[in-house]
């Protein structure tokens, strides 16, 4: 949606470091940017940090971006690796126990997007992160493990678990 | 070819799959809906004043740091170069010197080994972080002094041996060499034995004239009774 909405003529007035075209693209893009450091993160002055660095990155380095179109998808990629830098030390990727492995795979309710925001929310920190980059995001494995610097396995393992963990909580929150 | 036996699968696999596929396909559904939250107000405000405090600094701060990268160790460089041509010259002054000694001690060719020899060894103690440096030909040409032959002397020849002695004038210290004074007379009368000292008297006196050559302390007066 953004894509349609970014065009190039705006793209040339932020490389062109205009200040009206710079607040143009944030308007645009603020929310999508918050709310990816935001579930990444899951707290609020930490996500705000990430996403001034990102703009202030965004708009130094933009004249470097040699293809506009990938604006945005390039915006998602700088706010994961700030997150990312900035949660660092929050995430922890145990091993997954054997009897976490065989929760239960039984699954009926119906669901909505709040209800699944709010399952996101109370994963734990790191495969909350690997589900946001390749189950949201749409990274694949290798990329989201280099970028969290962890095993590809790890990444698949954490993701799996991460789904096990939704089911779970998604019954728990209709439940309740 | 033959017909391998078939199996049927569990009779809740189709239950399994729909329910597995309700909960995936939820959640591929839902995904790309997830709410969106907005930063705070001031989040733009704090984004151009990071903005602008970044655009001051690096116009002329890099140049300037370049330029610094660049000139300290340039100028450290000359400095050094300076010094070590310094040190050479330093070197040169030192050594000539000993060779001009050197040879002004000399009298006879014969004698320049020998003397030579203290001035190569310091030149083989010099400190070994300055290289060896190529003898040059500067130094100084040893100039053979004229043997001076000087004419023979003989006592006997001479005529005048005589020894003249100046005349000096005795020190008046050597004539003192007592203070007292004695007076002895040859009259009728008995004087008797009358001793002078110089106890008593002024410092002035006895510094200034102290010697008994003086025309007044000279008098020895000798009274002889028939």
């Amino acid at each position: 949606m953004e894509k349609e909405r970014v065009d190039l003529r705006l793209i040339e007035l932020v490389i062109a470091q205009d200040r009206k075209a710079q607040f143009q693209l944030f308007e645009l893009t603020k929310r999508m940017v918050y709310s990816l450091a935001f579930r990444i993160l899951n707290d609020e002055d930490t996500a705000h940090d990430v996403l001034q660095d990102t703009y202030v990155k965004v708009f130094q380095e933009i004249r470097n971006l040699k293809h506009p179109e990938a604006l945005i998808s390039w915006m998602k990629t700088i706010t994961a690796r700030k997150a990312i830098e900035k949660g660092r030390k929050k995430f922890r990727f145990e091993e997954l126990s054997a009897a976490e492995d065989h929760a239960e795979d039984h699954f009926e309710s119906w669901f909505d997007a709040e209800l699944l925001d709010q399952a996101i929310r109370t994963l734990p920190p790191g495969s909350r992160a690997v589900f946001m980059l390749v189950a949201v995001e749409g990274y694949p494995h290798l990329e989201a493990s280099r970028m969290l610097g962890i095993s590809e396995s790890t990444s698949k393992s954490q993701l799996n678990y991460a789904k096990k963990l939704l089911k779970t909580r998604i019954k728990t929150l209709l439940q309740a | 070819m033959k017909k391998l036996p078939e199996h049927s699968p569990k009779a809740s696999a189709w239950e399994d799959l729909l329910k597995k596929g309700t909960f995936e396909s939820q959640l591929d559904n839902h995904l790309p809906t997830l709410p969106q939250f907005a930063p705070q107000d001031a989040a733009w405000e704090r984004i151009t004043a990071e903005l602008d405090r970044k655009k001051v600094i690096p116009v002329w701060i890099r140049w300037t740091a370049a330029a610094a990268a660049i000139a300290i160790p340039l100028f450290s460089l000359i400095s050094i170069d300076r010094t070590g041509n310094e040190i050479e010259k330093q070197e040169l002054l030192t050594e000539n010197p000993a060779e001009i000694d050197n040879s002004a001690v000399e009298v006879t060719p014969s004698q320049a080994p020998t003397n030579k020899e203290p001035i190569n060894t310091i030149s083989e103690k010099a400190p070994e972080k300055f290289p060896p440096k190529k003898k040059t030909k500067r130094s100084i040409e040893i100039i053979e002094a004229p043997k001076m032959t000087l004419p023979d002397i003989e006592l006997s020849q001479s005529k005048n041996l005589s020894l003249k002695i100046p005349e000096t004038k005795a020190p008046e210290a050597q004539i003192q060499k007592t203070l007292h004074q004695v007076s002895i007379s040859w009259s009728k009368i008995k004087p008797g034995l009358q001793v002078k000292t110089s106890f008593g008297r002024r410092e002035s006196e006895l510094g200034q004239k102290p010697q008994a050559s003086a025309p007044e302390n000279s008098q020895i007066m000798l009274e002889i009774n028939n």
